[in-house]
């Protein structure tokens, strides 16, 4: 019938207390492990990747300085040619010979060829069928009539092939005459990309409209546009980080003094920072340890600290079973005094009418009148019977209330029960009880609980009025909202207001020593807890006092469950 | 209903039968037990009397004196040792027997003390209570 599963909370309950405690105490212990380990990696990210800008910014200056160095060599070693030879002696041969040196020595030169004042090739070294082309037109003829010497940027001219040239204006008399070599765009590429870091560092270069100069492993061919976003000259060196391609770059960069060119060193971030993450990775996996370890720690701290806690609930239980029982021995004990009295009171009667009877037929003639005396007073004998009767009859109700575990009950049933010993206890002191019973809604609860709770809140009612004038309990019962109020009302000497506070702190009593044990409130107060309801206190030093229990009504059952 | 001298002859027949009856008051709350009582003492030959309660005892006492006091100790309103304490003040050689149903050894010494002549547990052989009567009649008697 109890639809309440005691167990099934209780044990939610432990289980809620164990995840708090682990959760808690990992909380605890990881959070500071975390703060530290967060503040160190950014601390170290920051440090690293200044390292990173550094080794990069060197790199490319060390860079800049050998590729402007051999560009210069490049210019000059042509500018010599040019100077040092008459066209006439370069025609003779000196050029092919001077050449084949050159390429042998370096491998840096594709071809090379003189080209005249109205800028047609008087002669051509090279792989290229180049020998009639005219180069009035071209850019870089125009530039070199113009400055004397000229390094271009990459372009595709007559061979349709990506190549840049270093041109020399040599003038002879009154014409003039024009020494160009064309770089070999490999060997050059290869030079510009020779040093380079990680998976994805790679050096190239741009012109100052962005378009690839180089050879890039990663994307972005010769004469390409570089989608490269800061070409604003600058001096010394800058650092950008670029999106290519979805992807994010650290870029280095330094201009070329002859030609203007960008010399980029770039490096996609995640390998720039590869080493960091992997430097990481064994502080992640340490993390991972200790919360691992954390954990566990938790988990067995809780477990034992819920064992604990657990077994002091237990003990704690029992104890208050104990307490329970033995309460309520005192409790009845105290109440039942009076059923002595009642009883031996209709006792002392029937003694009394059986003696008469004896007395009167005990005569050698039974007049008419006194046989109506014997048969009254057998009467009265059954009358005094019926009296014992309801007495140890309400004895037994009221101590056949055993049940611990709730079940639905009519309060009022309980408290005519109690009544009837209150009844016998309060004749004695010389006190009335009076019932005020009101029409209460079922409630779930333990009877033997409530029936404690009202036993000991009318024997302490009938100790404050014992020996006062007019003494009256007054147990009453109604509704309040969705609960059930039970008034214990005396009109005794009411409580002190300093001890109000303390009446349900266990051992407290006002009682001489050996007559109360301090326990009766104090269970009170542990029952009322324990059946979800409030206990409330009202007292006037001399005037009286109110305990007022309210206790939860079932709440209205589905239509389907009925009655078991 | 009392024959005064009939009872003395069958009581006591070697008392004198010029002897006045002993008068006997009766007091207690349980009005079924005092009135059966009451019966039986005066077929014994007793003058008996009846009162409920402690005030309308103490009231009939001041009138006219008796010769014991039954009394019971736990009443509505004054309890059997205050109507003793008063008994003992107004009208000291009365003899008073104390009855309880209750048990309680406390009450009996207080009673002792407040001079009682005795206290007795109820319910108490008829038999024995009008022996008992019958010593506190006999009683030495305190200079009153």
């Amino acid at each position: 019938m109890s639809k309440a599963t005691p167990a099934h909370t209780v044990h939610d309950r432990y289980r809620s207390m164990f995840r708090h405690l682990v959760q808690r105490m990992v909380l605890v212990s990881l959070l500071p492990l975390v703060a530290i380990g967060g503040i160190n990696f950014y601390i170290f990210f920051r440090h690293n990747r200044a390292v990173v800008v550094e080794q990069h910014a060197n790199f490319l200056r060390y860079h800049r300085e050998s590729l402007s160095a051999f560009l210069n060599n490049l210019a000059t070693e042509v500018a010599t040619l040019a100077h040092q030879y008459s066209l006439a002696e370069l025609e003779a041969g000196d050029l092919e010979r001077a050449f084949q040196v050159i390429r042998q020595q370096e491998g840096v030169f594709t071809d090379v060829g003189i080209i005249n004042s109205s800028g047609q090739h008087l002669m051509y070294i090279g792989p290229y069928d180049l020998a009639q082309r005219n180069y009035r037109e071209a850019d870089w003829f125009k530039q070199v009539v113009d400055q004397g010497l000229f390094i271009s940027d990459m372009f595709l001219g007559f061979r349709a092939e990506p190549h840049f040239v270093i041109a020399v204006k040599r003038v002879e008399g009154n014409d003039f005459w024009i020494l160009r070599a064309t770089v070999n765009t490999d060997y050059f590429s290869k030079l510009v990309d020779a040093v380079s870091s990680g998976r994805t560092g790679e050096t190239f270069i741009i012109n100052s409209t962005g378009v690839f100069q180089t050879k890039t492993r990663f994307g972005g061919a010769i004469l390409t546009p570089s989608g490269y976003p800061n070409l604003a000259f600058h001096d010394g060196i800058q650092v950008h980080e670029v999106n290519w391609n979805g992807r994010r770059y650290l870029c280095t960069a330094t201009w070329l003094d002859n030609p203007r060119w960008l010399l980029i060193y770039r490096q996609e971030f995640a390998d720039v920072y590869a080493p960091l993450w992997r430097a990481s990775a064994s502080g992640i996996a340490l993390f991972l340890l200790g919360a691992i370890v954390a954990t566990a720690l938790a988990i067995v701290v809780a477990r034992r600290q819920v064992r604990i806690v657990h077994k002091a609930d237990r003990e704690k239980e029992a104890l208050t079973q104990e307490l329970l029982v033995t309460g309520r021995t005192a409790a009845v004990g105290e109440l039942s005094a009076g059923v002595a009295h009642e009883i031996n009171n209709p006792l002392a009667t029937i003694d009394t009418l059986q003696t008469w009877i004896r007395d009167l037929a005990s005569e050698s003639a039974v007049s008419a009148e006194d046989l109506i005396e014997i048969l009254d007073s057998a009467r009265k004998i059954g009358e005094q019977v019926e009296r014992c009767k309801t007495i140890t009859l309400g004895l037994l109700k009221f101590s056949r209330r055993v049940e611990t575990s709730p079940e639905e009950i009519d309060l009022n049933e309980i408290l005519e029960e109690l009544s009837t010993m209150a009844r016998a206890r309060a004749r004695v002191e010389g006190a009335t009880i009076a019932t005020e019973l009101g029409d209460v809604p079922l409630i779930l609860a333990s009877p033997l609980y409530v029936q404690q709770i009202v036993v000991n809140l009318v024997n302490n009612a009938l100790d404050a009025v014992a020996g006062r004038p007019q003494a009256r309990v007054t147990i009453r019962s109604h509704r309040r909202n969705t609960a059930v109020c039970v008034d214990v009302i005396d009109n005794g000497c009411g409580i002190a207001p300093d001890n109000l506070s303390r009446i349900f702190t266990p051992f407290f009593t006002t009682k001489p020593v050996g007559q109360g044990t301090g326990l009766g409130l104090a269970i009170c107060y542990g029952l009322v807890k324990k059946l979800g309801g409030t206990i409330q206190v009202n007292s006037t030093l001399g005037q009286g006092t109110t305990f007022s229990v309210v206790l939860p009504a079932v709440p209205p059952a589905p239509a389907a469950e009925g009655d078991v | 209903m009392a024959d005064p001298e009939k009872s003395l002859t069958r009581d006591d027949p070697g008392k004198s039968l010029t002897r006045d009856a002993v008068r006997v008051l009766l007091v207690d709350d349980e009005a079924p037990f005092i009135d059966a009582l009451a019966k039986v003492l005066r077929r014994r030959g007793y003058l008996v009397e009846t009162n409920y309660n402690g005030p309308a005892a103490l009231a009939r006492i001041a009138q006219e004196p008796v010769d014991v006091m039954l009394l019971d100790v736990k009443m509505q309103g004054m309890d059997g040792l205050a109507v003793l304490r008063e008994v003992k003040r107004i009208a000291p050689a009365i003899a008073v027997v104390l009855m309880t149903g209750h048990l309680s050894c406390d009450d009996e010494a207080a009673a002792l003390r407040a001079g009682a002549f005795a206290y007795v547990f109820k319910p108490h052989p008829i038999d024995q209570l009008v022996e008992l009567i019958k010593s506190a009649q006999q009683r030495p008697r305190d200079p009153a």
